[in-house]
């Protein structure tokens, strides 16, 4: 089996974890933290450990889902692979 | 869990029955004025804790109650055998003297004016000396999982903490609160995002209300500051460790309940009334946070950290538990528990949770966390609000 490199909270999050630091171009098994693969993709930029990144392109205004939640709302469209930080989401919380 | 009843866990029970993991002798100042003098005594006579802070006077109404009920809240913390009161003039000294006399333990207070620092360090160091004495001698006992009050917290979270050390630690307090065990967690800010899954664990539909309340006046709070907590939660060090929105932290952060009920909601610093899950209104700040759980009775705080927190309470013991390998690596000595195999999916959620509870099980007989042995006595009261 290979290894995974990134993990999800459930199967159906927009996004993953980089358990390692991945660099752009890195091709990347994705699990769920129960085990089931979910997906192996291109990552299109460098991804700290720790940090996100897309496993479907998302357009501008919709939700990013992490825990099967909403974490907030895209700023602009983000495609698949990508790093998903505050340069591109924003919280839907405390927002006038 | 029979595993747990079966281990032999040893602690210090008190007067009033309640038990404590650690036998301190502190002194308490009831103001900015009274530490030196708190200095000067815990200078002298070995083993005794000088709990100093920056307040004290001139708080009014619930910001004056909020530190009375700290101070004397941490006087009566089972961990403490016994405890010195130093003020500046005696009347609000002799108020935190009662306050812990209530729960039969030696307790003794000073007031420096008409006698001046020296002579003060001079009889409150005579009292400490005979109550260090006597609590040399109070052996430790056997006690119960059920008789045990914990607290748990996150700070310096970072992504892991959703995937591995919250899950962790509410995987420990399930089993905890099924030996009978009372747990307080809290973090109101941190919250946001989450509180509807917060409130679904309620045991009965008034505490969720309750919570929800609580929860709410605090959003409002924050409004009525005219401010946001946009540029502070996340904060710069959950930011770097990869958490991108409050949201993102909250549902990270609530992992670490279980699945356990919550029986109550508490003003800071309240203690529990009855064993379980308690939620705690309290800031998300690490020091603030243990500091209002300890003074609520806490022994022991679980405390997960994805970026490193290195914070410690002077009289509770701090477990750290981490499961980011970079940090594992670069701030080894601040971590007491690593859980970072999780990550790779090599340890499971109820071998993570083995894991702590070993560690929890030597550091309740007596083994010093890494805060305790790196010196780190954080003690910060929460002010709610400036002074008159």
């Amino acid at each position: 089996m290979i290894q995974h490199k990134a993990l999800m909270h459930e199967a159906e999050d927009d996004v993953a974890v980089a358990i390692v630091n991945l660099s752009k171009g890195d091709m990347v098994n994705v699990m769920t933290v129960k085990g089931i693969k979910v997906a192996t993709l291109k990552v299109i930029e460098n991804i700290p450990l720790g940090h996100k990144f897309s496993i479907y392109p998302i357009a501008r205004e919709k939700d990013v889902i992490k825990y099967g939640h909403v974490i907030g709302k895209a700023t602009k469209d983000i495609p698949k692979g990508a790093h998903i930080h505050i340069h591109n989401i924003k919280s839907a919380r405390w927002s006038k | 869990m029979v595993k747990i009843a079966k281990k032999k866990l040893t602690g210090y029970r008190r007067a009033n029955g309640l038990v404590g993991i650690r036998n301190y002798v502190t002194i308490i100042p009831v103001d900015d004025l009274s530490n030196a003098a708190a200095r000067g005594v815990a200078y002298l006579i070995r083993d005794v804790i000088a709990l100093t802070h920056p307040y004290g006077r001139l708080q009014f109404g619930q910001d004056l109650e909020l530190t009375f009920n700290t101070l004397i809240g941490t006087g009566r913390n089972p961990n403490i055998a016994g405890v010195i009161v130093i003020g500046i003039e005696p009347e609000w000294t002799e108020r935190i003297v009662e306050g812990i006399a209530e729960t039969g333990k030696p307790v003794a207070g000073f007031s420096i004016e008409r006698y001046g620092d020296l002579k003060t360090i001079e009889m409150a160091s005579r009292k400490a000396l005979e109550f260090v004495q006597r609590t040399s001698e109070i052996p430790r006992e056997p006690i119960d999982m059920s008789e045990l009050i914990v607290s748990a917290k996150c700070g310096e979270s970072d992504t892991t903490l959703g995937l591995a050390s919250n899950p962790a630690i509410g995987r420990v307090l399930e089993r905890m609160i099924k030996a009978g065990a009372t747990a307080i967690f809290g973090e109101t800010s941190e919250i946001t995002g989450a509180e509807d899954l917060v409130a679904k664990q309620a045991a009965t539909p008034e505490i969720a209300d309750t919570f929800i309340k609580t929860f709410q006046d605090y959003q409002n709070f924050i409004l009525s500051t005219g401010a946001d907590l946009l540029g502070s939660q996340p904060t710069k060090g959950n930011i770097r460790g990869g958490l991108s929105t409050i949201e993102e932290k909250a549902f990270g952060n609530i992992q670490k309940i279980g699945k356990n009920k919550i029986q109550s909601v508490l003003k800071p610093a309240e203690p529990p009334t009855c064993a379980g899950l308690h939620f705690m209104d309290s800031s998300s700040a690490a020091a603030e946070m243990v500091t209002l759980c300890a003074a609520a009775g806490s022994v022991l705080h679980f405390f997960t950290t994805g970026q490193g927190n290195i914070i410690g309470h002077p009289i509770i013991p701090v477990i750290k538990i981490c499961a980011n390998p970079l940090t594992i690596e670069t701030m080894a000595e601040h971590i007491d528990v690593d859980i970072s195999d999780m990550l790779l999916l090599e340890l499971t959620l109820d071998q993570a949770a083995d894991k702590i509870m070993a560690i929890l099980t030597r550091t309740i007989n007596g083994r010093l966390t890494a805060a305790e042995a790196l010196r780190h006595t954080e003690f910060v009261l929460t002010k709610l609000y400036r002074s008159a």
